[in-house]
């Protein structure tokens, strides 16, 4: 059960602002928001460099997932979007 | 010696780091050893019993930081057991090999130029390192070397 719209809020983890759309729909995809995300944050995603949007610390890969799906009912839904780590 | 903007910066995020929901999880306390340095006693949502005490100390703000965990009895850098098995930690060499942290772009110096590798530009040098420090001990915890 989805509402309309929703309050979208995102934290880039280091940075200052987050990106908020108080007025989000709630049958948008993330694949649909995340351009407008990256935007936001300036960043720009390549074949090497990857972006994911996470919830309470879990990645999401499913990018056909709405936010309404992902917010349960809820009229907020607060994600982190961080890039893929690289280790040696 | 840190510029002013860095020292600023620093003050300003550890006094708001209560903000994070995160940090309900943290001990934070300043290190007393350098200008801009911090110690965190953090623990992974898979073993919240199983406390660790991470040193995190920037020689530059806005470059990754230095990792390393300490023994909460001796405070040494030098004891593997007080090191969390996480994927790209090395608690025999004490260090960490991965793309947060200054340790893991000693050991790999290409990564500062590579595409998917180079340190991002960032705002907030420590709620950056913590978060990510936190979200790799929830997602790849396994449990203290040498048990």
């Amino acid at each position: 059960m989805n509402t309309e719209s929703l309050i979208f809020d995102v934290r880039y983890l280091g940075a200052k602002k987050h990106y908020v759309d108080p007025h989000a729909s709630a049958t948008a995809t993330l694949a649909q928001v995340k351009p407008k995300v990256l935007a936001f944050f300036g960043l720009k995603e390549t074949p090497e460099k990857v972006y994911v949007f996470s919830q309470d610390g879990t990645p999401i890969t499913d990018l056909s997932i709405t936010l309404g799906q992902l917010a349960h009912g809820k009229h907020e839904l607060k994600l982190d979007l961080v890039e893929q780590l690289v280790q040696g | 010696m840190p510029t002013e903007f860095e020292s600023m910066l620093f003050e300003e995020e550890l006094a708001s780091l209560d903000s994070l929901p995160e940090a309900r999880r943290w001990t934070v306390e300043r290190d007393k050893e350098v200008p801009l340095g911090i110690t965190a006693l953090i623990h992974s949502i898979k073993d919240p019993a199983e406390l660790y005490l991470a040193r995190l100390r920037w020689p530059d703000y806005f470059k990754p930081v230095s990792l390393k965990f300490l023994s909460r009895k001796t405070g040494s850098d030098t004891d593997p057991t007080a090191w969390p098995i996480v994927r790209g930690f090395r608690p025999t060499s004490f260090d960490t090999c991965v793309s947060y942290t200054l340790e893991g772009y000693t050991l790999h110096p290409e990564w500062s130029n590579s595409p998917s590798a180079a340190f991002p530009k960032i705002e907030r040098p420590m709620q950056y390192a913590l978060l990510k420090l936190q979200s790799e001990m929830d997602l790849y915890y396994e449990r203290r070397w040498g048990t």
